[in-house]
């Protein structure tokens, strides 16, 4: 019922949310979170891409279950970074994380 | 027919629905990136996963829906809550970068939105000449296990190693204990 | 494709696949004896099984595809042609020395001697997966593989919160670039209907898309760039490099300036001149119509180098100073790929092997200074020559060879580089190179300077072991061999493009 350009649409919506989110945020915590929003905006690429335009549902598919893997990976190795961060520093926040000179 | 029956049609439904989805997904995706406090945006973004794995049903994949259910809302999101948890008491909100940096930010994020918009609809998406229709989970497996094995069989590796490599960072993060 | 017919192929596959398979096998062997054996007494025979592992990936690699294009294997997911052969060697030997150098210090404790071995090896079949991979959806796992792993590398130090905070930054920066690579992914897929390069490549170049929307073409060329920039270190992704190679354990940085960089060049090369370029003639190829992108990463390459050079200048910690430089470098290194023919992809190919050695053998001697009382800033550095010659004699081959003073390797491969940017006449690229080659001298030349005219400002006794010497003379030796007899690897690098 709905058209490609609709979900397109949503998705470059999707994505410019979660850009401004790890532009704007300092929490590192918030960054993360707006970098999953990028990553389902491009999920829903690939399936709208799959739906209208490829041959063959089953790759699309498998290409976002894909992502959905190495989205878990990435969040959870992030999140241990983070955690025994913490114990040093106390807080999470990526500028007052600036012992290193930028 | 009842008159009931009459008054709900399936197509309208489907519209109200997909409206419903969509204001999820922007509704939770806007809770996560512009909320100050951090609650609020692990909770905006599991609305709009929730979206998002509407979306996945509206586009035809129930499978891939529930998986996002599964693995996004049930252990990402869960996840990012007990980082939460453990690394930061519930306090106040952080400042935010400076109104200028902002500005900067958004009229970035306003000009790729634009740019994406005017692509998205000026580009001639082609359809496939020859195009199947199944989309089964049955496919999905026969894929998976045969021309995508060797993916299969990465994840997993990457999946194990990062699990490990997780558990030495966070244990090691401790000090030394053995 | 009939599913029975693709069972069989996967397992013929496997006749090309050696070097994955023995890093497979060499990443379970670690796994078990990590848990079996008592991990803080075995560092030695962790070394021996993982140096057993790579000789093995590097002798099933040895095997050279004849000329043509390559079989493809693994359900057309793979290629296994010359290009991937040649980065299949290039990335198990950078394995290697890594491994011998964390041999070298105690800044790989031995607690955690066992997963660094074990994350350097599941990186580096990430890169070589990554290498022979020609398929959308194995180049992203590949590519996330490299990173994801490549993180918790550089995070394994935990005994200062500046190893947290580095690997933090490039977390954050990575996941994000590569966010956006996907997003152009996922336009490419939209566009072509299939995941296949190759075939994209064939859809993307034909005459019925030179109708299509230009803007989409500029705005994928640029979620690409962002993936790729990011992992080679270039500008304007290059911020987190010199906090994390600071960060990092000593040989863990040299990996990282050598490895990942290197895969990125390798996935540059073969996305871009796959989808983006057509062969056209003998040596060359002509880019798509609808953008102009090798202007575009001949720009990039200027600001990059110069930025890594200009930037190197006042840096008194030896390891942010060569992290610069290896941002300047990833700069010289693009130059060849803005070329646009065979003589410029060939050049960088000889750069990266040229770079292999030098980089790693500076690091090395970083790493070997690092030891005991030891420490990276250049007052350790002072009066060095005095006490540690060897060391100090080595790492000047190595500054001057990056330098690329002649006769030592770098100067070849930058006559490689610098010719086949003017012959494309790119006359204003190739003296903002020589224009950077000249700052470069003065922060290689102020290092050399303080190791072998300055007084010791901190003295302390170098403690260089027997496998440091090892490690340094074995990189040092083709750092000096190949400036003066090159003409074997060239003719190697000429028959793989």
């Amino acid at each position: 019922m709905n058209s490609l350009t609709t979900y397109l649409l949503i998705a470059a919506m999707l994505f410019t949310i979660g850009l401004f989110g790890v532009l704007r945020r300092r929490s590192l915590i918030a960054m993360l979170i707006s970098i999953e929003l990028m990553l389902n905006a491009a999920s829903i690429n690939f399936l709208a891409f799959t739906k209208f335009v490829s041959p063959d549902p089953a790759t699309g598919q498998i290409y976002v279950l894909l992502i959905m893997g190495v989205a878990a990976a990435e969040v959870a190795i992030a999140l241990a970074i983070i955690i025994s961060l913490y114990r040093w520093l106390r807080t999470i926040d990526i500028e007052r994380a600036d012992r290193l000179r930028g | 027919m009842t008159p009931v029956q009459g008054l709900i049609r399936p197509d309208l439904v489907a519209k109200i629905g997909f409206g419903l989805v969509a204001a999820a997904t922007f509704g939770g995706a806007i809770i996560a990136v512009f909320f100050r406090n951090i609650i609020h945006n692990v909770l905006g973004l599991a609305l709009a996963l929730f979206g998002v794995a509407g979306i996945f049903f509206y586009l035809g994949s129930p499978f891939l829906a529930f998986m996002e259910l599964l693995i996004y809302v049930g252990a990402i999101t869960i996840t990012i809550t007990f980082a939460i948890m453990l690394s930061k008491p519930i306090g106040g909100p952080l400042p935010e970068r400076s109104f200028k940096k902002t500005l900067g930010a958004g009229s970035v994020c306003v000009l790729i939105f634009g740019l994406l918009s005017y692509i998205v609809m000026g580009t001639k998406w082609t359809p496939a000449a020859m195009r199947s229709s199944d989309w089964s989970v049955k496919a999905i497996g026969q894929m998976l296990l045969t021309k995508y094995d060797l993916v299969f069989e990465l994840i997993s590796l990457v999946l194990l190693v990062s699990i490990l490599g997780a558990i030495v960072t966070a244990r090691y993060g401790r000090g030394r204990v053995e | 494709m009939d599913l029975v017919q693709i069972a069989r192929s996967n397992l013929e596959g496997f006749r090309y696949a050696g070097t994955e398979v023995a890093l497979c096998v060499l990443i379970v062997a670690l796994l078990l004896s990590g848990v079996i054996l008592p991990f803080r007494k075995n560092r030695r025979l962790f070394l021996i099984i993982s140096m057993l592992g790579l000789a093995l990936a590097m002798t099933a690699s040895l095997k050279q595809p004849g000329a043509g294009k390559g079989v493809r294997y693994f359900a057309d997911l793979f290629l296994w042609d010359s290009f991937s052969v040649f980065f299949k060697l290039f990335f198990v030997a950078a394995a290697a020395f890594t491994i011998l150098m964390a041999q070298m210090n105690r800044e790989v404790e031995d607690y955690e001697f066992n997963e660094c071995c074990l994350l350097v090896v599941s990186v580096t079949l990430g890169m070589v997966l990554l290498a022979s991979s020609v398929d959308l959806l194995m180049i992203y796992l590949a590519f996330e593989t490299m990173s994801l792993l490549s993180y918790l590398l550089v995070g394994i130090r935990f005994r200062e919160a500046r190893g947290g905070e580095a690997a933090l930054k490039y977390v954050l920066y990575g996941a994000f670039t590569s966010g956006v690579m996907l997003f152009g992914f996922s336009l490419v897929y939209g566009l072509a209907g299939t995941t296949d390069i190759m075939e994209i490549g064939r859809i993307l170049n034909s005459a019925h898309m030179a109708g299509q929307n230009r803007a989409l073409f500029v705005l994928m060329v640029l979620f690409f760039l962002a993936g790729l920039l990011f992992k080679t270190a270039s500008f304007p992704f290059h911020i987190w490099c010199p906090d994390v190679y600071e960060g990092a354990p000593t040989p863990v940085t040299a990996f990282l300036s050598v490895g990942p960089k290197a895969a990125g060049f390798a996935v540059f090369i073969r996305l871009f001149y796959t989808l983006f370029a057509r062969e056209v003639g003998d040596q060359g190829f002509a880019a798509i119509e609808q953008v102009d992108w090798p202007a575009i990463v001949a720009v990039i390459s200027a600001i990059t180098m110069s930025l890594g050079n200009l930037s190197a200048i006042h840096q008194d910690n030896v390891k942010r100073l060569l992290a610069y430089s290896s941002i300047a470098h990833a700069g010289y290194l693009l130059m060849g790929i803005a070329c646009l023919d065979k003589l410029g992809l060939e050049a960088v190919a000889f750069y990266l092997v040229v770079y292999l050695f030098m980089n790693l053998g500076a690091f090395a001697v970083v790493t070997a200074v690092n030891n005991g009382e030891g420490g990276e800033d250049i007052r350790f550095y002072r009066g060095l020559s005095a006490r540690a010659p060897m060391a100090c004699v080595a790492m000047a081959v190595f500054l001057f060879s990056l330098i690329g003073i002649p006769p030592f390797a770098g100067f070849v491969g930058k006559v490689f580089l610098f010719s086949a940017v003017i012959l494309k006449k790119y006359y204003w690229l190739a003296i903002v190179a020589a224009i950077n080659t000249v700052i470069s001298l003065y922060y290689y030349v102020r290092l050399i300077k303080a190791m072998f005219i300055d007084q010791a400002e901190v003295s302390f006794e170098p403690r260089v072991s027997g496998v440091s010497y090892a490690v340094i003379g074995a990189l040092a030796l083709p750092t000096l061999v190949l400036g003066v007899y090159w003409q074997p690897l060239a003719a190697f690098i000429e028959s793989i493009f």
